[in-house]
């Protein structure tokens, strides 16, 4: 029910340039529209805004951190596989140490 | 985000005709379900969005019960032109052009909360305990505070420990503060030393313990969403207040009404929120945020990037000199001569001298700089600047301490993007 739903708006969006532009959907806040992206949003936002996961830069490793601090200190359940590699590769494409998606002006 | 009008009837339409199939439809909700199948569901999380937080009981919800509070509050209500960071937890940071006031409005402060805020902020029910290596412990409510002990006013600084996070390369992890996690407000309320010593500090004290009201994120009720402290001679300085006013006014909610620390000078998140507990110890205080590379940097000079061993963080205690350009704003088009204006802050120091350059800091020159109107109150500053010809200029500051400490031009990296306090540049046209 889920795909059948979201697979339409991705397959869209990834030929529509403004919103492929803006990046977002409504559906998942700041968050870069992506593979991994449902699976990244609905994870994180259990606890917290999805605000704070756009704003980070960090490289694979650090994510990995992340997420263990995520649940040895604070709470998060473990995520199972296959979704615990699909959320690290989509944090650590889209929101790596280059900070592709920052969503902030630097200055 | 505003208040959505429209949210309530639409829901409420949408549960009247069948409850169960409506919550298993909008929220994914399905009576007695699995947690974990529930919680990795879209509708945990859009309930919690609704309802502007967690929901602790939520598996004791029956299915096709709307939550009563689906109204969302526009979550910086009472607050003026704050550039939102963060939404849940909420973390609000003020354009350093509407920093310029020489005392900050409520409404200017900044916003960095760790926890979901507490539902009953009521300053009549409020009580605050002092306990731990005491020799009377106590239990006051605020006007208790008023009546037994002095009740002072004073502008103090506060500024998050990670202010100017955003510019550290390689970037550190936290909420991206750019300039504006900074305020000097008029706090009013009674010195913690006072209270202390009406409750007896005994020998053994080292470090001071701080407990507030709000929630963790998980919504586990036995985690600390922050709970830090300071050394006890930080403490009793005059300065460090349990402050009731805001302004003259109430405390803004997200800045912890009804009551909160105020520790100018150091890392705002020793000033604890919504304040219910403080507890005296004879070692350093083991809370929320005040273990592991929280609110710590390296005890030694690092590369950009470097790993450093836990073990060898240090908390945090001062903040380090800064200023910041508050006129013109960043961008401004203005003529061939103009004020500039700001403030600078040194933590439990003074500043002696704030200098500005508009040539990329080949030259300087000095300001007109005010002394603080008390301890722990940033100080202000202001310069008359002549163009030499129309053209793009960058304004810098830099401030230089009691100490004869300067602001930098590079930050001095460490991994949890502390303490930086590089120069501020104001880009503008003059024409």
């Amino acid at each position: 029910m889920k795909i059948n739903i979201l697979w339409p708006i991705l397959f869209a969006m990834t030929f529509t340039p403004a919103v492929v532009g803006a990046g977002e959907d409504p559906e998942f806040g700041a968050l870069f529209i992506a593979p991994g992206v449902e699976e990244t949003f609905y994870t994180c936002t259990a606890c917290h805004s999805e605000r704070i996961v756009a704003q980070q830069g960090l490289s694979r490793d650090k994510w990995v951190d992340m997420l263990d601090w995520m649940v040895e200190e604070q709470g998060m359940q473990e995520i199972e596989e296959p979704d615990y590699t699909v959320i690290v590769d989509y944090l650590s494409e889209h929101y790596g140490v280059d900070r592709p998606n920052f969503p902030a002006p630097m200055n | 985000m505003t208040p959505k009008d429209t949210d309530a009837p639409h829901v409420g339409g949408f549960f009247a005709d069948d409850p169960e199939a409506a919550d298993r439809a909008f929220f994914g909700r399905v009576t007695h379900g699995d947690r974990r199948g529930f919680l990795r569901k879209a509708g945990l999380a859009t309930m919690g969005a609704m309802v502007g937080g967690v929901i602790p009981f939520h598996r004791n919800m029956p299915a096709g019960l709307i939550p009563a509070a689906l109204a969302q509050e526009n979550v910086l209500m009472g607050k003026d032109g704050l550039t939102l960071l963060n939404d849940r937890p909420v973390n609000a940071e003020t354009p350093p052009h509407l920093l310029d006031d020489a005392i900050t409005p409520t409404a200017r402060h900044f916003i960095r909360n760790n926890g979901i805020v507490p539902d009953d902020m009521d300053p009549a029910a409020w009580t605050l305990t002092i306990d731990g290596f005491v020799d009377t412990p106590m239990e006051l409510t605020i006007a208790d505070l008023r009546e037994r002990f002095e009740v002072v006013t004073m502008a103090l600084t506060l500024e998050c420990g990670g202010n100017g996070r955003s510019a550290f390369d390689p970037p550190a992890s936290g909420n991206q503060w750019t300039y504006g996690a900074v305020g000097c407000s008029e706090w009013t309320g009674v010195r913690l030393r006072d209270v202390l010593e009406a409750a007896g500090v005994q020998s053994n004290v080292i470090y001071t313990a701080h407990y507030g009201a709000d929630y963790h994120l998980s919504g586990d009720p036995d985690k600390q969403p922050l709970s830090r402290g300071v050394p006890i001679a930080k403490a009793m300085t005059d300065n460090v207040l349990i402050a009731f006013e805001m302004n003259g006014g109430p405390l803004h909610p997200m800045n912890g009404a009804p009551l909160r620390l105020v520790v100018p000078g150091w890392p705002a998140s020793t000033a604890q929120k919504w304040l219910t507990r403080i507890q005296l110890r004879d070692q350093v205080h083991d809370g929320a945020k005040m273990t592991g590379t929280s609110y710590r940097v390296p005890n030694r000079p690092i590369a950009p990037g470097e790993e450093v061993a836990t073990e060898d963080f240090v908390i945090i205690e001062r903040m380090p000199v800064k200023s910041l350009v508050t006129f013109p704003a960043n961008g401004a088009e203005i003529g061939m001569e103009t004020e500039v204006r700001g403030h600078a802050w040194s933590g439990d120091r003074s500043v002696d001298a704030v200098e500005v350059s508009i040539d990329f800091g080949a030259t300087w020159q000095p300001t007109d700089l005010d002394p603080a109107v008390n301890e722990g109150a940033w100080q202000n500053w202001r310069a008359d600047i002549s163009f030499p010809q129309a053209g793009y200029y960058e304004v810098w500051a830099r401030a230089t301490d009691n100490t004869g400490e300067m602001q930098p031009h590079a930050i001095d990296w460490n991994p949890k993007g502390y303490l930086n306090n590089t120069m501020h540049r104001v880009g503008i046209r003059v024409s």
